[in-house]
């Protein structure tokens, strides 16, 4: 975790990665905020997820690459189901900051759609989190973490994107498909809930599968 | 006696090359020095050791515990290479960052790390990163970040590459004055030094274990022969 703070302090590439978030969530916010009577309801949810998710998932899936250098002396220093535990927590963490900044814009400018925010929030913290780390764990690349410049898109990879779209294309197509068969958006806020609920309960499982499975990056480690 | 370190057989195999040691045996506070040409499995083999490599047999237990468990890492401390460093952090930040797994706290890193202040000079007190000082002071980090946790068992690679010859006496000395009790796995082609701490010695030669012999029966110049023929 102390880790953690000197990397955000350091890492000019990871400050990046919150300042350009922040950026884009203020943009989709105002494009929103202005365009409230053009924009239809569910892209209007879809900016706000993209915006609750962008660090979140930035972050996330490069969670084990920011430590690549240096993996071995950290598997050397600590029980790797600590470590996979630490990381779980700040993306956690991350996702509360996100979902709890979401609420209080929600609440501020579009009070309607401040549970589905709040059910996406508990989506991205118990389901996409452990999601995350299992992508992350399987496309995982050194990452030089001094190098920067504002997009810097080193690490990334095609199997990223592919994930990032699919996380929305499933809240949008829920969304969607929910509306037109339950006029609802209460069934969607419970879908989003019960699923991270799920996640919240399989979190020591998953953690327990990733513990076993961080060996085999560290053997992979040049 | 217990052993540290118990392998029963480790196998790695490269294209050109394979480590194939079996049966080998490291006690309990002996001071071991790995010994080998360049390209003889040295640094493979402390790799496997901590398990930090795939390879196609690894039957190793440290004190023992399976090396595939963690339950041997409070017991362990290891420096191998320059990706055992943090960079980004400065001397002071790295020597407490890993403290900080052994439940010492940064008072008391400041006092444990006055038996090293000749050794490391005045690296510990500059902010300046590790990634921005020199080979041989960032090494300097590297072996501090291992010796200062007290654990039973320390594995250092090469400890003496890119040092100064002051600088690799004091380590020596730290050494031998005080870790008389802990083991120490040391690999290394500085002979001088290597001979000075340890008192047995496992020659590697193409991947296998050449010779396996204590200080008692084996002299310096001895072991440079046997490197060089």
């Amino acid at each position: 975790m102390n880790l953690f703070r000197i990397q955000l302090q350091r890492s000019k590439r990871i400050r990046h990665i919150f300042i350009n978030n922040f950026f884009i969530s203020l943009f989709l916010i105002g494009i929103s905020v202005l365009d409230e009577s053009k924009v239809e309801d569910f892209v209007f949810i879809i900016y706000l997820y993209f915006a609750l998710s962008f660090s979140f998932l930035n972050y996330g899936l490069l969670i084990f690459s920011w430590d690549y250098n240096y993996l071995r002396k950290i598997l050397l220093l600590t029980k790797k189901k600590n470590y996979i535990q630490i990381k779980h927590t700040i993306l956690m963490i991350i996702g509360l900051i996100n979902t709890s900044y979401m609420v209080l814009v929600s609440l501020l400018f579009f009070k309607k759609f401040t549970i589905l925010i709040l059910s996406l929030g508990i989506f991205n913290l118990g389901f996409l989190s452990p999601l995350v780390l299992l992508i992350a764990l399987s496309n995982f690349k050194r990452i030089e973490i001094n190098k920067h410049r504002s997009w810097n898109f080193e690490g990334m990879s095609f199997s990223y994107y592919a994930f990032y779209l699919l996380s929305i294309v499933f809240v949008a197509l829920t969304l969607i498909l929910v509306e037109i068969y339950y006029d609802s958006r209460v069934v969607s806020c419970s879908i989003f809930t019960a699923l991270g609920i799920i996640g919240f309960l399989l979190k020591g499982r998953v953690n327990n599968w990733l513990s076993l499975n961080i060996q085999k990056i560290v053997w992979k480690v040049q | 006696m217990e052993s540290a370190i118990e392998i029963v057989r480790i196998l790695k195999e490269y294209k050109n090359f394979k480590l194939d040691v079996a049966n080998l045996r490291i006690l309990k506070g002996e001071k071991v020095g790995i010994i080998g040409n360049n390209g003889m499995g040295k640094t493979t083999l402390l790799l496997s050791i901590l398990n930090l490599i795939a390879t196609k047999k690894n039957k190793t237990s440290l004190y023992g515990i399976p090396n595939d468990l963690d339950k041997w890492k409070e017991m362990v401390s290891a420096y191998i290479d320059s990706s055992f460093l943090i960079d980004f952090l400065s001397v002071r930040e790295y020597v407490q960052f890993i403290c900080s797994f052994h439940n010492i706290n940064d008072s008391l890193v400041d006092s444990k790390i006055e038996v090293f202040n000749d050794f490391l000079g005045e690296t510990y007190d500059v902010k300046k990163l590790i990634r921005d000082h020199s080979l041989g002071n960032a090494r300097k980090a590297g072996i501090i970040g291992c010796l200062i946790p007290e654990v039973s068992c320390y594995i250092l690679d090469e400890p003496f590459d890119n040092l100064d010859p002051r600088s690799r006496k004091k380590l020596s000395d730290i050494i031998m004055k005080n870790y008389r009790e802990q083991t120490f796995i040391i690999s290394s082609h500085d002979l001088k030094h290597t001979y000075e701490i340890c008192e047995r010695f496992i020659i590697l030669k193409d991947g296998k274990v050449f010779c396996d012999c204590h200080k008692d029966s084996v002299t310096e110049s001895e072991l440079e022969q046997c490197l060089i023929n």
